[in-house]
């Protein structure tokens, strides 16, 4: 049985939620942890027992403000998972948020999007911060 | 520092267009809390409209500081070694319209020819050799769990407005202090 997972976010990490009942991986914050894999491996695990032992959809919900390249490349790692998913003929896509003066983000997003085939869906919100 | 002038190195420090300077031993929490001076030192300066332009000086600073954390953690072998390579010095200044994110460190002599090969090619590449690259560092294999993903100086070489600028100066036998300034 995967694991439910619910982390706080904290200046460098972001907050994370993921529920195995409904399939949904929630990232939301920043993301620049010096040691990326220690900080991302729960939630990998618990992301690829779930893919693994379930039949459910995955959505990877991202909301993050700023990601270091560590952090990217765990990304890249869980659109790969989803993109396996979406092959074995389940449904998987990304909700990728972004605010939207935020041009670096929305690029960040386009630049993902552009070599998979999953659904990628690039959401424009109201600015929090200036 | 019996002999410091606090005033020649505020002149000196003006002169420069030096906005945060920093010398000593990085720690993660050091790196996180320059790095929100910084931006909200930025967002002051550059106000709402000019985003994109902190979160590139934000960005640098960040890769800049984590490459000297990963490196020290993936040479030194004892505790002594760790907090000698440990110390750097990091420098944000302006240069124009543009900003100047400079950081140096210790660096072993024999691994400094590596790294050079790496900014020279680098160096050669256009912005789409440079996102070619990027994408496919993103793809691969990691080193190893602790250090970094190998992609902070290609993304900064994408981030950058002018080329990467690096020089050496040679401390002892076994050592250089290495400097990457990046124009953002």
């Amino acid at each position: 049985m995967a694991e439910r997972i619910s982390l706080e976010a904290t200046a460098s990490t972001p907050a994370v939620t993921f529920d195995p009942a409904e399939g949904v991986l929630d990232i939301q914050g920043e993301s620049y942890p010096e040691n990326v894999v220690a900080f991302y491996r729960p939630v990998l695990d618990a992301v690829q027992t779930y893919v693994g032992e379930d039949a459910g959809p995955l959505v990877l919900r991202i909301a993050l403000t700023y990601l270091n390249t560590s952090s990217i490349k765990v990304i890249m790692d869980l659109i790969d998972l989803a993109e396996d998913v979406r092959e074995a003929g389940r449904e998987a896509r990304v909700e990728w948020y972004y605010e939207e003066d935020d041009d670096r983000s929305l690029e960040l997003a386009e630049e993902f999007s552009e070599d998979i085939s999953l659904p990628f869906n690039i959401i424009a919100t109201a600015p929090k911060s200036a | 520092m019996s002999s410091l002038n606090l005033y020649h190195l505020r002149k000196t420090l003006d002169a420069e267009q030096i906005l945060i300077c920093f010398n000593g031993p990085l720690s993660r929490s050091i790196i996180e809390e320059i790095g929100e001076a910084i931006r909200n030192y930025l967002r002051t300066l550059e106000g709402s409209e000019n985003r994109a332009r902190v979160k590139d000086v934000f960005s640098v600073f960040v890769e800049q500081t984590q490459n000297i954390r990963h490196y020290v953690a993936k040479v030194a072998e004892d505790a002594e070694t760790e907090s000698r390579l440990a110390e750097a010095t990091v420098v944000i200044g302006r240069a124009g319209d543009d900003y100047v994110v400079a950081a140096g460190n210790l660096i072993r002599k024999s691994d400094f020819p590596g790294l050079q090969q790496h900014l020279q090619h680098l160096d050669g590449l256009d912005a789409q050799g440079l996102k070619q690259l990027y994408k496919s560092v993103l793809r691969a294999p990691r080193d190893s769990d602790a250090s970094g993903a190998g992609l902070g100086l290609i993304d900064m070489a994408r981030r950058a407005r002018a080329p990467l600028d690096w020089d050496s100066v040679t401390v002892d036998d076994d050592h250089v202090f290495f400097s990457l300034r990046v124009t953002v």
